[in-house]
C-alpha cells in the first residue's frame, strides 16, 4: 500500500509529527510512505501538530485518514499510541481494498 | 418555530414547584412573578426574533437531521460557520436584552452530548447516541427551552463524590430496573430552569471507577414529579416588586434567574438516559459542554459590554463631560477590551474541527483563554463604567422620590446634568450602569461556565510549555536534548 503523507505546516505543534512518520516507516515496513505531491497513492495520511487540524487538503478521491496529536480521524487516541493507532487504520484499510 | 408568545403561554401548562421566598409558586403563574417575568421576558426574545427577517440568518438554520428550518438554539454545529454565527448570534441577542438569555446552556448541553455519545457508543457498543439523536428531533420538532444542569453543590470541595459525608452533594443514580433510573441530588446555579420546558442532567467533573453511580446524564422535564426548585436571590431583588425605572433593566432583569433544582428520587426512562456508568466518558463531557459554553462568553458578554459602554457613554453626555479626553479615552479602552473578548470567541469557532460525530468542536484552548479573559477584562469594563457613572450610581434617590408631590422637585433639580436632558433620563441610565455593574451580574462572568482556575488548568494542559522551552533553547543556540515527542 502506498500512503500519500501530509503534514500541516506545524504553526505550534503539540507532537512532532515528522517523529511520528518516522515511527510509522519504522514499524510498518508493509506500507509505503510517500509525500502527497506523488502522482499516484493509495490513501492520503493529514498529520497535523494539533487537534485544529487546518492541512489544506490536496485533491485525492481516496480514503483520507487524519492524525492530530490527541486522535486518529477524530477518535481519541493517546499520543504516545498515535503511531499504532495509524497503521492500524492503514492496515484495515488494506485488507478493504 | 415558536413565536416568544407561544413559549411563554407552553410555560403556564406546566406542572412546575418553584419555591421563593420559602413560598410555593403557583405553577400558571410562575412566569408572572416580578422576580421571574424579567428573565421570561429576555429567553422569549429568542423565540420572537427566529421571527424576524433582520434576524433569521443568524437566529435560524437548516436542521442536519430533515433540512427543516430550525431555532439555531436547537442545532447541532454543522461548520465552523455556524459556530461563528453562533457567537455572533449570541452578541446580537444581548445588545437587546442587556442580560443573560439563558438557552445557550441546553444548546451547548446537546451539542456536547451528541459528540461524546458517537464516540462513546463507537468504542463501547452502546446505544445512547440513537437515544440522543430521537431527543435531539424531539428538541428540533418542538423548539422547547433545555435548561443545561451540570454544576452539582458538592459539598466539601477537597472529597470526590462518593467520599462526602452526604452522598447526594452530587446527582447519582439510586435505582435501575429494566424500565429506567432513579435519580437523588441537586443542580446548583440553574441559568433559566424555572422557565424551561426540560433540562439536560450532566456530571459536574471526571469521575473515578468508585463513582460509577455518579457518571450520569439523562434528560427530564423540569415538573418531573420529584423536581422542586429553589428561586436564587438577586442584588437589589426586591426593587422587582416597584416601579420600574430603580430596577435599571425592568424588561430583561439581571443575569439568567438561577435557581437551586432538588432532585429527590426522580424517575428517567432509559430512552432519555445518554450517560449511565461510564465513567471514562465523564471527563470527556465536562471538556465538551465547558469549551462550548465557553466559546459564548465573548459574544454574550462582548453584546452586554456593548450596552454598559453606550450607557457610559451617554451618562457623560448628558452629565457634560462627553467631550473630556480622559473620558473618551476609557471608552476606547472599554471598546478594545469587548472586542478583545468576541476576538476571542471569534478564534475558537474559526478554527473549531469537526468531531466523529459530525458535529463541529470549537478550538478549546482558544475557548479557556476567552472565558478566562472575560473573569477579569468585565470586571475592567465595568470599573470604567462605574468611573464615568459617577457616584450617583450608588446613592441616588428612588423612583418613589422623584414621583413625590412633596420632594420630587428637589430630585428632579438636584440630580439634573445637562440642562437640556430631563433629570429621569439621567437617573434611569444611572440606574442601568448600576444594575449591569455590580453584584450578581458580575460573579456571572466570574463563576459562568466555570471559574477562572478550570481554564486556567486548561489552556496550560493545552499550551505545549515543551515545546516553547525548545524553541528558545533551540535560537538561544544551547543543544536541545532529545526531542521528546510529547511533554511528559
Ligand atoms: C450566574 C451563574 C449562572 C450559572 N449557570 C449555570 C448553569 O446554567 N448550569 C450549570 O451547570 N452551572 C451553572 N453555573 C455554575 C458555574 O459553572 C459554577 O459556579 C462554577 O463551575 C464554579 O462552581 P462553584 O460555584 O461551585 O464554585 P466552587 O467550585 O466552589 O469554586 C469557588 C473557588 O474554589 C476553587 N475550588 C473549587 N474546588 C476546588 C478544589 N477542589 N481545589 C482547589 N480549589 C477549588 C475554585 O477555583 C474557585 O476559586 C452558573 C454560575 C453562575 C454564577
Amino acid at each position: 500500500m502506498r500512503v500519500g503523507v501530509k503534514f500541516c505546516g506545524n504553526c505550534n505543534p503539540l507532537i512532532d509529527m515528522g517523529a511520528v512518520l518516522q515511527e510509522l516507516q519504522a514499524q510498518g515496513s508493509d506500507v509505503e510512505f510517500v509525500p502527497w505531491s506523488e502522482e499516484r497513492y493509495d490513501v492520503l495520511l493529514v498529520l497535523s501538530g494539533c487537534g485544529r487540524d487546518c492541512a489544506t487538503r490536496p485533491d485525492f478521491d481516496g480514503r483520507v485518514i487524519e492524525a492530530t496529536d490527541a486522535s486518529v480521524d477524530q477518535m481519541p487516541v493517546a499520543a504516545t499510541e498515535l503511531p499504532e493507532a495509524i497503521l492500524a487504520v492503514l492496515r484495515a484499510e488494506a485488507e478493504h481494498e | 418555530m415558536r413565536t416568544g408568545q407561544q413559549y411563554i403561554d407552553s410555560l403556564r401548562k406546566r406542572d412546575i414547584k418553584v419555591y421563593l421566598k420559602g413560598e410555593l409558586l403557583e405553577s400558571s403563574t410562575v412566569v408572572d412573578h416580578p422576580f421571574i417575568r424579567g428573565h421570561v421576558a429576555s429567553a422569549a426574545m429568542t423565540y420572537d426574533l427566529a421571527h424576524d427577517p433582520r434576524y433569521e440568518d443568524l437566529m435560524t438554520v437548516k436542521s442536519h437531521i430533515d433540512g427543516r428550518t430550525i431555532n439555531r438554539f436547537t442545532h447541532i454545529h454543522q461548520s465552523t460557520e455556524d459556530l461563528l454565527k453562533k457567537v455572533k448570534m449570541l452578541r446580537m441577542i444581548s445588545q437587546k436584552t442587556g442580560t443573560c438569555y439563558q438557552r445557550c446552556v441546553g444548546f451547548d448541553a446537546l451539542n456536547a452530548l451528541y459528540t461524546v455519545t458517537f464516540e462513546m457508543d463507537a468504542k463501547l457498543g452502546t446505544d445512547y447516541h440513537k437515544r440522543l439523536q430521537a431527543y435531539l428531533e424531539y428538541v428540533q420538532d418542538t423548539d422547547i427551552m433545555v435548561a443545561g444542569a451540570m454544576t452539582d453543590p458538592k459539598g466539601d470541595r477537597s472529597l470526590r463524590p462518593g467520599q462526602q459525608a452526604d452522598p447526594d452533594l452530587f446527582v447519582h443514580v439510586v435505582k435501575r430496573d429494566d424500565k429506567g433510573i432513579v435519580i437523588r441530588g441537586a443542580k446548583a446555579h440553574m441559568t433559566g430552569m424555572v422557565n424551561s420546558h426540560e433540562m439536560l442532567i450532566m456530571p459536574t467533573m471526571a469521575m473515578a471507577p468508585e463513582d460509577k453511580d455518579y457518571a450520569v446524564s439523562c434528560a427530564l422535564p423540569v415538573d418531573a414529579p420529584g423536581v422542586i426548585h429553589i428561586f436564587g436571590r438577586q442584588t437589589n431583588d426586591d426593587r422587582k416588586c416597584e416601579g420600574d425605572m430603580d430596577q435599571g433593566n425592568a424588561r430583561y432583569g439581571i443575569v439568567g434567574g438561577e435557581c437551586l433544582t432538588v432532585l429527590e428520587d426522580v424517575f428517567v426512562p432509559w430512552d432519555k438516559v445518554f450517560m449511565c456508568g461510564e465513567i471514562d466518558y465523564a471527563g470527556l463531557l465536562v471538556e465538551r459542554f465547558a469549551c462550548y459554553h465557553r466559546q459564548n462568553y465573548g459574544g454574550c458578554k462582548g453584546g452586554v459590554s456593548d450596552v454598559v459602554i453606550g450607557a457610559a457613554a451617554v451618562m457623560a453626555d448628558m452629565s457634560g463631560y462627553g467631550k473630556a479626553a480622559h473620558i473618551k479615552e476609557k471608552l476606547n479602552e472599554m471598546i478594545h477590551m469587548a472586542e478583545s473578548l468576541y476576538a476571542c470567541s471569534v478564534a475558537c469557532s474559526a478554527e473549531g474541527k469537526k468531531t466523529a460525530s459530525g458535529a463541529y468542536f470549537v478550538d478549546p484552548l482558544l475557548a479557556n483563554v476567552g472565558k478566562h479573559n472575560v473573569t477579569k477584562l468585565i470586571y475592567d469594563i465595568d470599573r470604567l463604567a462605574q468611573d464615568i457613572g459617577g457616584g450617583l450610581t450608588a446613592t441616588m434617590p428612588s423612583e418613589a422620590d422623584l414621583r413625590s408631590p412633596v420632594i420630587g422637585k428637589y430630585v428632579e433639580k438636584y440630580l439634573k446634568g445637562v440642562v437640556s436632558v430631563p433629570t429621569e433620563h439621567r437617573m434611569r441610565i444611572g440606574r442601568l450602569i448600576e444594575n449591569m455593574t455590580g453584584g450578581t451580574a458580575l460573579v456571572e462572568s466570574m463563576h459562568g461556565a466555570g471559574s477562572p482556575q478550570a481554564q486556567k488548568v486548561f489552556y496550560s494542559k493545552l499550551s505545549n510549555l515543551e515545546h516553547k522551552k525548545r524553541l528558545a533553547l533551540d535560537i538561544a543556540g544551547v543543544p536541545v536534548a532529545e526531542t521528546p515527542k510529547k511533554p511528559a
